[in-house]
């Protein structure tokens, strides 16, 4: 390292045009022609790429500039293409100690040019650095300028006003997560919900007047379950919540003795209708006696984002695969008319022993039942199938028990339990409050996210002690290397102005963070002793977490390539850790690339 | 919406939001942080040509189709009479025309349903955003993907070049926030603004100190650094100046819940339209999509609940009671559509052109029947744009020298200036049949 320092000092002296060319020995012309020249020699000059020389010009910019990238490409494995015959370890092992020796030698630069992360890493970057390990760039986020299909070279990194644009929103989307502006404080309010204003879907529920009837049991809450429309709570809190139920029999339904019981659960407006009913948090169960209204009023919390969703747990009714079948042939056994009105409704060819062409999709919902009652009601209906040994009531219930059918017949089957009970009903809902304010999940998950990122603040700390404390921790992380007292207190210097200003802590906190993960240098660093800046200044070159330096920094830098002074080798580290598979479609083409890469590297560090 | 959409009215900005955040993640793009709903600028304004040509493009399409029979007409040419379906359009006949035989020779069934806009190869660059990268690119938002009666999230009408799936905006306010700023929506982008600003000032201090003394190729990269930063602080600085410029009072009550459960379908629909006008009013946009969703949602429509959810009514068999529910909500659909078409033509430009010729509206779907799942014979509309409407053209899909529906597709981006020859499987054009 010392040497190589030195070794800089005394060649800033030197002027390039006074260098003279070095002439390449043959070793490493011989691995150049084996591996290399198919596509790179004087012809081809594939990628304007020509290795197929003699000698290297170090008056020649354009020549200096291939052989860099010739070095890093073979040193990371990225060349020869993964198709290609790859060099002995030995064999490469020549020719990067040549390469990388006369570079140090010879190029008139000390550092890696600064570069801003590219779309990939920036996005590894903030689901390591910030802990939310999901995260994604937005779908219209600008994509990265390949140079040369490489597309981590700095060279190639352009930072249009469009990336400054974006890199600047994802940070203060990021900083609005962590730290997020106080919401104003709530004022209680009072949401009412008649059985109209009451979600209907599929056959689950229909409405009779001034009820609401649910009749089925289904766990998939699309077909058995009804939530109000038009309450979403905005302020996560306790609520006091008052339902209206009762009990809907009729002399044309069936009994049911005992109480009905009816869950009440939290959803979240957003959730899919695809869901199923314990996916949301019960908050009580009402057991509905009566069948005229009664009135139920309890406290529970409720989350931002979320209504309440009702389903009828012990319902006779039910959409289960396994026992739809049963629940027919029960049905059918004591009343041969009632069986005889399904397999007309089904079988086109009925009362003809044909069972081809079952159709059930026709009958979904009210229209099939209204079909299967019309015919269950004529005197005139031929009972000639209507035995549990025909063919046709087997195929029937074939089709009832873990088929397609089963929903359509279940779907139509429900408004017997409509029309007739039994059924559940709902009549009014009110929710009232907020009555105290309460964290939600998310809300308790920011929590633990944030003290990741701050570090727990001690008792009695200032402000800027906690900042501090946290920068002096976050910085390294984010910029992958020791960060310096001067640039920790330059970063304090923001906040401290910005709470000087009137600001909260949690402001403060926001902007440094938002400042940490833009590409904006908040300070620049004085050029090393070779005038130049220091490869992979952080806030340009922003950080992989967890790594000790900079990955961009292979032959071109002030430092020798590490392996060679015994420290671990850096590589491209964040994609030699990382699944690659978890990398969005649009990256394919880099990650095919990285993805050798990651292999060359295997087992390296950090 | 190709802008950083945020769950509103009170954000649902959660964690699980942002690890899941593919929903937000259109952003950016030149929507910034902040900018708001202004009169059409003059720079903004297309460059003035002889003829003027259209310069917004909306497509609305339905997951479940149109049922074809209630929505082609018996007769073909311009003496039609009005199919069931398309009643509500009854008045406004000649500001839209109707194409039947037309498709993408593309997969059937649900899964292929995006060869709406996609062509024959579902879940590919979609007609819109190949509009929105050549037009949609001066305004504030390339492109806004809006849905109503969202059943499953991740369905996508839109997809970007790469065939990522565009995520849709389905909550009116999430899409009135975003065009009309509140007070403390202006408050808080100030402040970011302001605050992002004082740290540029202390960056731009150091670097132009610092760039002195380097060498010419690090000093060449860092210029393009601070050309961006620059760039950014006169953005912002503008930005800044539009936050206090008057806001249009859009003059528009949303209700004070966000009509988002699939019941309420046909009333997000109506908002999203009237929403939709002002996006095109205020040139915050040019090109939109409304995905127009179905699941198991029952309707009631003057008190009176359909007989099954939409879904069920779909698969109707050709019974002809579902097929009368079915045809039900979908005049429903059309009765939205044609307010939009309304509104459109009511509102003139200062030459006295109506949006409605400024606008080249595209109705369909992927779905050509949704009973047999079907992707053949796709029920298309197109309205506005300056065309000669009037008329029902129906196409024999079985002549060899047919045209796609992707040929229709090349007029229209023709129409909006585009250098196009080819769409997906198509390469010609309709410009002799329709113009």
């Amino acid at each position: 390292m010392r040497a190589a320092l030195l070794f800089f000092s005394s060649l800033l002296a030197l002027p390039a045009a006074a260098e003279k060319p070095t002439p390449i020995p043959a070793p490493v012309q011989a691995m150049l022609a084996k591996n290399c020249l198919e596509c790179h020699d004087a012809d081809t000059e594939k990628g304007d790429v020509n290795l197929e020389l003699d000698h290297i010009d170090w008056t020649n910019v354009h020549d200096i500039d291939v052989w860099l990238r010739a070095f890093d490409a073979i040193d990371q494995g990225l060349m020869p293409p993964p198709k290609k015959e790859r060099p002995a370890p030995a064999e490469k092992e020549t020719v990067l100690a040549f390469l990388d020796a006369n570079l140090l030698k010879h190029i008139p630069i000390g550092g890696t040019l600064p570069r801003r992360l590219n779309q990939a890493e920036f996005e590894h970057t903030i689901r390591a650095l910030c802990h939310l390990p999901k995260f994604e760039l937005p779908v219209g986020f600008p994509g990265d300028t390949e140079l040369h299909g490489f597309d981590n070279l700095g060279e190639g990194l352009v930072l249009s006003p469009s990336h400054l644009d974006a890199y600047t929103q994802v940070a203060a989307s990021i900083a609005d997560e962590i730290f997020p502006p106080t919401k104003p404080q709530p004022k209680p309010k009072q949401w009412t919900a008649g059985p109209d204003d009451l979600v209907l879907s599929f056959s689950a529920a229909t409405v009779h007047g001034d009820a609401l009837r649910l009749v089925s049991r289904s766990p998939d809450i699309m077909r058995s379950c009804t939530w109000p429309s038009k309450i979403e709570i905005q302020d996560s809190g306790t609520y006091r919540i008052t339902v209206e139920a009762s009990k809907f029999l009729s002399e044309k339904g069936h009994t049911f003795d005992g109480p009905m019981n009816l869950e009440v659960r939290a959803r979240a407006v957003t959730a899919t209708d695809r869901s199923r009913i314990d996916a949301f948090r019960l908050l009580t169960e009402i057991e509905v006696n009566a069948e005229s209204p009664e009135t139920t009023t309890f406290e529970a919390d409720l989350y931002e984002g979320e209504t309440l969703i009702f389903w009828w747990a012990n319902a006779e009714m039910t959409h289960s695969q396994t026992e739809l079948a049963a629940h027919y042939k029960a049905w059918f056994e004591k009343e041969p008319r009632f069986l005889a009105a399904w397999q007309k409704a089904v079988f086109p060819k009925y009362p003809a022993d044909d069972i081809r062409s079952p159709r059930t999709t026709v009958l979904r919902g009210r229209n099939g039942w209204d079909k299967v009652s019309k015919y269950w009601a004529d005197p005139k209906l031929d009972l000639s199938q209507a035995t549990m040994e025909s063919n046709m009531t087997k195929a029937f219930l074939k089709l009832a028990n873990g088929n397609d059918g089963t929903f359509n017949l279940a779907d139509a089957l429900c408004h017997f339990y409509h029309e007739r009970g039994p059924a559940l009903e709902l009549h009014s809902l009110t929710i009232e409050g907020p009555s105290k304010l309460v964290p939600s999940p998310a809300d308790l998950a920011r929590a633990t996210l944030r003290e990741k990122i701050t570090g727990t603040r001690k008792e009695g700390q200032s402000n800027e002690d906690f900042a501090r404390s946290m920068l002096q921790s976050f910085l390294p992380r984010a910029f992958r290397r020791p960060v310096d007292d001067q640039t920790v207190e330059t970063y304090l210097t923001l906040a401290q102005r910005h709470w000087d200003a009137g600001h909260s802590l949690d402001e403060g906190l926001h902007l440094l963070l938002r400042n940490i993960l833009t590409p904006i240098p908040l300070s620049l660093p004085a050029p090393g002793q070779d005038g130049r800046l220091r490869s992979g200044h952080p806030p340009i070159v922003l950080p992989h977490p967890g790594a000790t330096g900079c990955e961009a920094d292979r032959s071109r830098t002030a430092q020798p390539p590490q392996p060679r002074l015994g420290l671990p080798p850096r590589g491209r580290a964040p994609f030699a850790h990382q699944d690659l598979r978890s990398l969005h479609p649009k990256l394919r083409r880099p990650v095919a690339r990285y993805r050798h890469a990651a292999g060359h590297h295997a087992g390296s560090e950090v | 919406m190709r802008s950083l959409s945020k769950h509103a009215p009170s954000p649902m900005t959660s964690i699980s939001s942002l690890h899941h955040s593919k929903v937000d993640r259109r952003l950016f793009l030149r929507s910034a942080l902040a900018t708001i709903a202004l009169p059409s600028l003059e720079a903004f304004a297309a460059p003035a040509k002889a003829a003027a040509k259209p310069k917004n493009f909306v497509s609305i399409g339905t997951w479940l189709g149109w049922h074809q029979n209630a929505f082609f007409p018996r007769q073909v040419g311009r003496d039609y009479e009005m199919p069931t379906t398309l009643a509500p359009l009854a008045k406004q006949r000649d500001a839209f025309t109707i194409f039947s035989g037309l498709d993408h020779r593309a997969p059937n069934g649900h899964g292929a349903w995006s060869n709406f806009l996609c062509g024959a190869t579902p879940e590919t660059y979609s007609l819109d955003q190949r509009i929105a990268d050549e037009i949609g690119q001066k305004t504030r938002f390339p492109s806004i993907e809006l849905t109503a009666g969202a059943g499953e999230v991740s369905k996508a009408m839109s997809f970007t070049r790469q065939g990522v799936g565009l995520p849709m905006i389905q909550r009116p306010s999430v899409l009135y926030k975003q065009l009309f700023l509140s007070k403390a929506d202006r408050a808080r982008t100030e402040y970011l603004l302001q605050s992002g600003r004082s740290s540029l000032d202390l960056v731009l201090e150091d670097a132009l100190r610092l760039q002195k003394s380097l060498p010419q190729r690090d000093s060449d990269k860092l210029d393009e650094y601070f050309e961006s930063f620059r760039s950014v602080e006169k953005r912002m600085g503008r930005q800044l100046e539009s936050l206090n410029n008057p806001v249009p009072e859009p003059n528009y009550k949303l209700p004070n819940y966000d009509p988002i459960t699939p019941n309420l379908q046909i009333e997000a629909e109506t908002i999203l339209y009237d929403l939709m006008t002002l996006a095109l009013e205020t040139d915050s946009t040019r090109v939109m999509t409304l995905f127009l969703h179905g699941l198991g949602q029952v309707f009631s429509f003057e008190g009176e609940a359909l007989s099954a959810g939409y879904h069920g009514l779909s698969h109707h068999g050709n019974d002809p009671k579902m097929i009368q529910d079915l045809v039900t909500i979908e005049t429903a659909h059309i009765h939205c559509f044609a307010g939009f078409l309304k509104q459109l033509k009511e509102k003139k430009n200062p030459e006295g052109r109506s949006l409605l010729d400024d606008t080249i509206i595209l109705l369909g779907t992927g779905m050509g029947d949704a009973s047999r799942h079907s992707n053949a014979n796709l029920p298309t509309l197109v309205a506005g744009g300056g065309f000669k409407h009037g008329s029902h053209i129906a196409i024999d899909s079985k002549k060899p020298d047919a045209p796609l529906l992707g040929d229709l597709y090349i007029t229209l981006m023709q129409r909006l200036g585009m250098e196009a020859d080819q769409f997906s499987n198509a390469s010609r054009n309709m410009n002799q049949l329709f113009s």
